[in-house]
């Protein structure tokens, strides 16, 4: 089960990766004004750093055997965050289900926040056995 | 088959039930204080500076000193201001989370950490998008903003450091 929730996070973590340089390089992605534009591209460039962050600092503590349940923690909760911030605020300025990857994303989001809390409590179980 | 009589049953008196219930330190702000002073001077003074803040911070939003320097203002976009607000929320609840675990004396470092990540980053896209959106020689509003999130993450981490730093002296004890 444990590493059924692990590969969703990674597959979950691919298609942002993929579908924000997408919204950076591409003009497929058209927000309704100017001012919805530069925040796309703003978040999209924040968040791009964040995945690639996380998952480096994840795989670098996992290679060399380090503790990680305050790191899945952090992710969980910034995780959590965009979310709301995406489903709540965000949804009118930045969405583009229409591209079959922005689908794909919305589509699993779910799946992979309920895959990255279970990791992220079984973490902390296995590391304070 | 012997029939229960629930009236019967010994129940605990009043008393009773408040003398059990005395010795538990659910929110109870004693515990904060019993907390706060088993910590150093330094830790005391990073969760008040942070607290006065906070409340600084809510008094100039419902004065409405804050609303000038914010991106809603100059970008005039809805999605700024919720975002704004949303932020403001997720503050607060951080905030008792902190109080929280503080109350506890539980993971008080773990919950730092997560949210000295999650203030980096409201710290980073906030800058981001001021920086995106100011008119061209406006200064003053960055800098303070800057400031004040900056003072609130470097406030955050000497609190993070310290209460290390007891943990590490609470175990070769």
């Amino acid at each position: 089960m444990l590493k059924f929730a692990q590969a969703i996070c990674y597959i979950f973590a691919s298609l942002v990766i993929a579908l924000f340089t997408l919204v950076l390089s591409s003009d497929t992605f058209e927000p309704r004004t100017a001012s919805a534009a530069i925040l796309t591209q703003d978040l999209s460039t924040i968040r791009i750093w964040i995945v690639v962050t996380g998952l480096s600092v994840y795989s670098w503590r996992a290679a060399s055997g380090q503790s990680l349940r305050l790191t899945l923690g952090v992710c969980t909760v910034v995780a959590w965050i965009m979310f709301f911030e995406d489903y709540l605020v965000l949804d009118k300025v930045l969405f583009v289900a229409q591209h079959p990857l922005a689908t794909a994303v919305q589509v699993t989001r779910p799946a992979f926040l309920l895959a990255v809390t279970y990791v992220a409590f079984k973490q902390w179980e296995l590391e304070d056995a | 088959m012997k029939k229960t009589d629930s009236s019967a049953e010994p129940r605990p008196s009043k008393e009773e039930i408040d003398a059990l219930l005395k010795d538990i330190p659910l929110f109870d702000l004693k515990s904060v204080r019993n907390t706060l002073y088993k910590r150093s001077i330094r830790f005391r003074f990073c969760w008040v500076a942070l607290m006065l803040l906070t409340l600084s911070y809510v008094m100039g939003w419902f004065s409405g000193a804050l609303l000038p320097m914010m991106a809603s203002s100059f970008t005039n976009l809805e999605a700024d201001y919720q975002l704004h607000q949303l932020r403001f929320l997720i503050g607060f609840l951080m905030i008792a989370a902190g109080t929280i675990a503080i109350n506890f004396d539980r993971h008080i470092e773990p919950v730092f950490i997560g949210i000295f990540w999650v203030q980096l980053y409201f710290h980073l896209s906030g800058t981001l998008r001021l920086v995106r959106t100011l008119p061209e020689g406006e200064t003053f509003s960055l800098t303070t903003y800057t400031v004040i999130q900056s003072t609130i993450l470097l406030l955050m981490l000497w609190l993070i450091i310290e209460e290390r730093i007891y943990q590490r002296n609470l175990y070769r004890l």
